[in-house]
Parts: structure tokens; C-alpha cells; sequence
């Protein structure tokens, strides 16, 4: 069954190529613009559940490295892997488990991060 | 008598001492005080009068003061200090009376080490002042090259993003599907214009920083050129309904691009500060001389105490809110109406959302190149 990716982010463009590229990969997509419809989404029992977040840090409302530590925070059990993306080299928040790229990036690396991330946390289901 | 003065039994004795305690009190007085006749002749200096104007006693006395004397004023004057440096003295002027006649008498203190303090003490406030500024203008410049990082390698990200993205299908298929194709040049044609819009940006700002701001006047229908730029934007926005009210011609002496620039402006604003979508009006009339042009969204708004500062250069009215941008637009919107003699302003209306209303001249009085 194909791994399923969140990805939060209000640039439009950039999502469209983000979908794209990792459903060519073999990914299952799902895209939220903002923080709040992640968690909203992340809470949900009828949404599916994703396997990691993808995630821009410079988000309307709450920010991607907030939206990490109140992932963190509501979902303890499920250590979620998360990949913050940003164009600014500030990532706020050292959390476990959630790990940094800088925009622009090359593609391969970002599909190599996310499979290394896959790889390494095995997602648990959440009480 | 005065008190704390000797008292003696014999009234001779008494004087003299009297005599000998005041003429102590005057020549041992720091402070010059000099008695001036009605015609500005000295009649008394002690010896720190002598000592303050750098002349002997006998050279002061009977010769004119050189500066004038009146009674009830306190002046400032310019006395010679140590070496050659010009050193300031306080004068008090009370009058009295010199050998039965109407006098004036005057207390001199030099003041030139008070002066002196007091300038070193407002020397480093203004450096204080000065360095604050240059802090606050040092932050002010990191901030924006921070958020200018960001939003030029915003689209950048894009760019590249795409551009690998074909690559990898390319690889992958063998070949390109035309719609993958399609969406792909679309996409880079749109973020190519953005990039270029934000470095246009950059560029305006140096130009006003620098005053090589210019404007080209020359004849031109703005009611044509605010259509095409509601309809190039309708393009670019599917949650918008982009709608104009207007004549459909009003000739009108201006810079075609830069107006075209700041219609584009205030279009891009309305669109980005209604992310719900919606209905955006542009209004366009003739009002006397000149020509008003609203443009009226019906997004989040502009908070009343943010509208003062809206169109001064960084200024972002939501920044906490990560909307894109780099706080420049208005400000080059804004320095370019001015350029034209016209004004822009802003509100919020009670209904919600942002209304801003540009006042343009007409014609101007020669179609030349304006600073």
C-alpha cells in the first residue's frame, strides 16, 4: 500500500510541483494550505492518516515549526515524521523526528530525506 | 550690617572692620563684578574682573566695558578662555548706585567648563541618538534582506522544482505529455513573472532611495489602461470576480507603465489580502481635474491603526500572517502617484474589507520626464 504524504503549504505552485512529483514516486498525496486545516485534518477519524508531513515552515496562521511541536503535542503516540521546508534558514523548532530543508532544493534529495525518514520511524496508531 | 560680620564696641574700629570684611567678600570673589556707568564706563572690576577679561585694573577702570549692560538681564558672552579658545561667561545685570549716580552693576561667572559639559553631555546624547538610529536602520535592512531572501527564493524554489520535475518525467516516460507539459510552462511563465515583479521591486526601491525615479508623461486613455490590467489580473485568480465601473475612455496625461504598475499594485493587494475570494470592484471617474480610482476588496481588511503606516517603505500591515510580499509595493505605489501630483489613501469600510482611492491630475503641464 503506497505510503500517504501530507503536505501543508499555501504556495500554490510550489504544492501543485511537490504533488506531482511525489505521486509519480509512488506516494499518496494529500494538500492542506495552512497549519490549521493539518491538524484538523490530523485529528479527524474519517481523514486518512498520513504516514509523514511535508511541511513549508512560513505558513498563514500557525507557522510549519508550530504546527510541528502541537503535532507533537497532540499526537505523542504516533511520532510522525515531519520535514519542515523553508526559504528562510530559521527553523525555530528542534523537535525530534522533524528535520529541516532549505528552498530551493533538489528533488532528489528531498524524495531521499522522505525515504530515509519513512524508513526510520515506524508510525504507530494514535489512542 | 550684614550678618556673621565682627561687631565692635568702638564704631571707628566697627567701620574699618566692616570696610575690610566687604573688600575681602569683593577682591577675593570668584565671580568678576565690575560697576558700569550710564555711559558704559567701568568705575569698579575686581581683581576676577581683571582676571576674566585678561586686563589690568588700571586698564579696565575708566574705560568702556565694549559690550552692552542692562539692568534685569541674564546674557551669555563670549570671553577669551585658555590659550586661544573662546570661553563663555554669564552676566547679571542689577542696577545700583556709583558715587550718588545711577549705575549698573554686573556679576560675571565663567561658564566656559559648565559649557563645555553641557555640549559633551548633548554631543553624546545626539551619538546615542544617532547610534540607535543606525541600529534600528541596520535591523530594519537585515529584516528586509531576510523576508526579500525569502520571497525571491519563494518562486526560485518553483522554478527549479518544476524544471527537475520535467527532467525526471522526461527520463521516466521517455517523453513529455502535452498537459504535463502545458501545467509546466505555465507554471514557469507565472513564476518568471513573479521573480521579475520582485526584482522590478528591488530595483524601483533603488531608485527612489537614489531619486532616479522618473516618470515618462505622455498621452494615454486610462480608462483602457485600467481595463486591461483588471482583465491581465482576472487572469491570474479563480476565487476573484474582477469588476470595473467607469467610462470607457479618459484621456489622461500620465506614465503608462508606472500607472499600469500601480493599478497592477493595488489589484495584487486586493487579491492576496481576500484569500476567502470575492468580489473586487475598480472604480474609475472623472472628478473635476482630476481622475479617482478606487479599488475595493472584501477581504480581511486594514486595521486602523496600521493605515498611517501602510505606504511607508518595508511596512506590512499583516506580518504575522506570512502573506507574501516584501513590504514595497505600496510605498513605490505611492511615490510613483506622487510623482504624478496626485495622492493615494486607504481604508477599511465599515462593511469590511480594504478601499484604496487614487486622485490623479489629468493632464500635466508638459508631457517631459518628472523626478
Amino acid at each position: 500500500m503506497a505510503r500517504r504524504i501530507l503536505i501543508v503549504e499555501d504556495e500554490h505552485a510550489f504544492a501543485e510541483v511537490l504533488v506531482e512529483l511525489l505521486q509519480d514516486e509512488g506516494y499518496s498525496v494529500v494538500h492542506v494550505r495552512d497549519g490549521i486545516s493539518a491538524l484538523n485534518m490530523l485529528g479527524s477519524e474519517h481523514a486518512p492518516r498520513p504516514d509523514l508531513i511535508l511541511c513549508d515552515v512560513m505558513l498563514p496562521g500557525l507557522r510549519g515549526d508550530r504546527l510541528a511541536a502541537e503535532v507533537r503535542r497532540r499526537f505523542p503516540r504516533r511520532k510522525l515524521p515531519i520535514l519542515l521546508m523553508s526559504a528562510s534558514a530559521d527553523p525555530r523548532a528542534a523537535l525530534p523526528g522533524v528535520e529541516f530543508m532549505s528552498k530551493p532544493f533538489e528533488t532528489c534529495e528531498l524524495l531521499d530525506r522522505i525515504h530515509t525518514l519513512l524508513a526510520s520511524h515506524q508510525t504507530v496508531p494514535a489512542t | 550690617m550684614i550678618d556673621g560680620m565682627l561687631h565692635d564696641t568702638d564704631p571707628a574700629r566697627e567701620l574699618e572692620a566692616t570696610r575690610e570684611q566687604l573688600r575681602n567678600l569683593i577682591e577675593r570673589n570668584g565671580d568678576a563684578i565690575v560697576v558700569v556707568d550710564s555711559a558704559g564706563v567701568v568705575r569698579f572690576a575686581n581683581p576676577a574682573a581683571s582676571k576674566l577679561f585678561r586686563r589690568a585694573p588700571q586698564d579696565l577702570l575708566g574705560t568702556p566695558l565694549g559690550m552692552p549692560v542692562v539692568a534685569g538681564e541674564t546674557t551669555e558672552i563670549d570671553i577669551l578662555g585658555q590659550g586661544d579658545e573662546i570661553g563663555v561667561a554669564e552676566m547679571r545685570v542689577v542696577e545700583t548706585e556709583w558715587g550718588g549716580v545711577r549705575a549698573q552693576l554686573a556679576v560675571l561667572r565663567d561658564i566656559t567648563e559648565r559649557k563645555r559639559a553641557e555640549q559633551q553631555r548633548e554631543q553624546l546624547f545626539k551619538e546615542r541618538v544617532a547610534r540607535a538610529e543606525a541600529e534600528e536602520a541596520l535591523r530594519e535592512r537585515n529584516e528586509f534582506l531576510a523576508l526579500a531572501s525569502h520571497e525571491l527564493k519563494t518562486p526560485a524554489a518553483t522554478l527549479s522544482a518544476t524544471a527537475q520535475l520535467l527532467e525526471r518525467q522526461l527520463e521516466r516516460q521517455g517523453t513529455l505529455e502535452r498537459e504535463q507539459l502545458r501545467r509546466a510552462l505555465e507554471r514557469l511563465r507565472e513564476q518568471s513573472q513573479r521573480l521579475g515583479r520582485l526584482v522590478d521591486h528591488l530595483l524601483d526601491i533603488s531608485r527612489i532611495n537614489s531619486a532616479r525615479l522618473t516618470i515618462q508623461l505622455q498621452s494615454a486613455d486610462l480608462g483602457r489602461l485600467v481595463a486591461d490590467v483588471v482583465a491581465a489580473c482576472q487572469l491570474t485568480t479563480s476565487r476573484h470576480t474582477l469588476v470595473m465601473h467607469g467610462p470607457e475612455s479618459v484621456p489622461a496625461v500620465v506614465d503608462h507603465d508606472r500607472i499600469t504598475q500601480v493599478v497592477m499594485n493595488l489589484l495584487d493587494n486586493a487579491i492576496k489580502y481576500s484569500p476567502a475570494g470575492g468580489l473586487i470592484e475598480v472604480d474609475l471617474s472623472v472628478e473635476r481635474d482630476d481622475a479617482c480610482l478606487t479599488v475595493r476588496d472584501h477581504g480581511i481588511g486594514i486595521p486602523e491603526d496600521r493605515r498611517d503606516k501602510l505606504f511607508e517603505r518595508f511596512y506590512r500591515a499583516h506580518p504575522d500572517d506570512h502573506f507574501s510580499g516584501m513590504g514595497l509595493g505600496l510605498f513605490i505605489t505611492r511615490h510613483v502617484v506622487e510623482l504624478h501630483g496626485g495622492s493615494i489613501s486607504a481604508d477599511s469600510p465599515p462593511e469590511g474589507g480594504a478601499r484604496f482611492t487614487i486622485r490623479l491630475p489629468l493632464r500635466n503641464d508638459s508631457a517631459q520626464s518628472v523626478h
